[in-house]
């Protein structure tokens, strides 16, 4: 996949994957934490609450590694794209039309996927506990 | 629409390509990008304070077919029974454990806060704060059996000192004149105390509603029927019309004075 010269179909969805790992590890990460960590807090009534940093940082480390993941993703379909010099609808049964296709796809998608892996982290930045 | 209608009607000579892509770019990408971000950003940072702890009271509701009962437990002091009615300090967040010993209920008081639901087996919290004194009617938001219709709560705001004042109050038992002796007999004589607890008498049943302070109450079984003497003789009499399915029985053959001495001294529990 990385330095492929070739614009595939795993090109292609390897950002929306990287986005569904990271949403997996995050929510795995801040459950298990918080399930383990509040066992015996007593939930609305306690003062104070379980220190979640190591949650935090794990989720931290999962989204600068997603976001550099899809960062290489993009500069490799924006090579895709530019390859050839055709310009859309990319409907040519050729290898530039196909290139310019699915690199274009892919940028739209790891663009979407950068937003989604953003979205996914910014609860561990604005909620500090486990409640 | 009327942006719809504009592009149908302008077909001249169609949009400029640059001016196309850059619409889709701002308006299609970036636009709503930075709206969600704010919207889901504003959203974030109101949602530790909804789930913020209790300040020191937390208020124990039982929800059974078909009422309310309700045990306040204040951070220092001794637990105080009571039940169908709220009472909490204006300007504090009071933390509610909410319970049931039967079939699923649902604490709901819509002006103060969300739903939640009281499920056998477990203890679900809730946290309110009311801003204003004042009443403020809750109800039962899951369907639990015949009368689950009739069964609601008032939530009764209070200022701080008056509520403080009124919670120390509620461990002395409630005072007793000689006009209801009568009433407080007949009560005890027709058994009501085995489901009935009135702090200070022999009457210590767990099954019903706590009496003690009966008198304060705005209303009787949940919220069925206004808190007046005949009103209350009726309730006794025709339990099971009045509220189909309560577990209590309905006393048909006590006689009318009979009834009203019981009303009067149930009304007079303050
Ligand atoms: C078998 C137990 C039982 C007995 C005996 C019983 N009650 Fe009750 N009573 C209940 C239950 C349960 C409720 C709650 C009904 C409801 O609203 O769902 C209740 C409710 C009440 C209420 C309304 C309380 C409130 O907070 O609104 C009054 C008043 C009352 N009973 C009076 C009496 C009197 C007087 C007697 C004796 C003549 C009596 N009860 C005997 C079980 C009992
Ligand atoms: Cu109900």
């Amino acid at each position: 996949m990385i330095a492929s010269t070739r614009a595939n179909l795993v090109t292609l969805i390897t950002a929306p994957t990287v986005w569904a790992l990271h949403f997996l590890v995050c929510y795995v990460t801040a459950s298990a934490y918080c399930a383990k960590t509040m066992a015996d807090a007593r939930v609305f009534t306690g003062t104070s609450w379980p220190d979640i940093t190591v949650a935090r940082a794990v989720i931290a480390a999962a989204t600068v590694l997603a976001l550099g993941i899809i960062a290489l993703c993009l500069r490799q379909a924006w090579g895709h794209w530019r390859s050839g010099d055709v310009d859309p609808p990319f409907d040519e049964p050729s290898f530039e039309g196909r290139q310019g296709f699915l690199g274009f796809s892919t940028i739209l998608l790891c663009g979407l996927s950068i937003i989604g892996v953003i979205f996914v982290a910014l609860p561990a930045i604005f909620i500090g506990d486990c409640r | 629409m009327s942006v719809a209608v504009y592009a149908t009607r302008s077909s001249s000579g169609g949009l400029d390509e640059r001016l196309a892509k850059r619409f889709i770019l701002w308006g299609g990408v970036a636009f709503p990008t930075v709206v969600l971000t704010a919207l889901l950003i504003y959203g974030l940072r109101l949602m530790p304070v909804l789930r913020a702890s209790g300040e020191g009271l937390t208020i124990a509701v039982a929800g059974e077919q078909f009422w309310w009962r309700v045990t306040y437990q204040p951070k220092d002091g001794p637990p105080v029974r009571s039940a169908n009615e709220v009472r909490v300090p204006v300007g504090e967040r009071v933390a509610f454990a909410l319970t049931s010993p039967d079939v699923i209920h649902s604490f709901w008081n819509p002006s103060l806060g969300g739903k939640v639901d009281m499920i056998p087996g477990r203890e679900n919290r809730l946290v309110l704060k009311a801003e204003k004194a004042g009443v403020y009617r809750g109800v039962c938001a899951e369907f639990c059996g015949a009368s689950h219709a009739l069964m609601a709560f008032p939530v009764i705001a209070m200022e701080k000192p008056d509520f403080d004042a009124w919670l120390s109050g509620q461990s002395r038992p409630a005072a007793e004149a000689a006009e209801t002796a009568q009433g407080k007999t007949l009560f005890l004589q027709n058994g009501c105390g085995a489901c009935h607890a009135v702090a200070g008498t022999e009457a210590r049943g767990e099954v019903g509603p706590d009496l003690t302070r009966f008198g304060e109450r705005a209303t009787i079984g949940a919220g069925t029927l206004p808190n007046e003497p005949e009103q209350i003789a009726r309730f006794i009499r025709e339990t099971d019309t009045v509220k189909p399915r309560v577990k209590m029985p309905a006393y048909p053959a006590l006689p009318r004075e009979d009834l009203l001495a019981i009303a009067g001294y149930l009304g007079s529990l303050k």
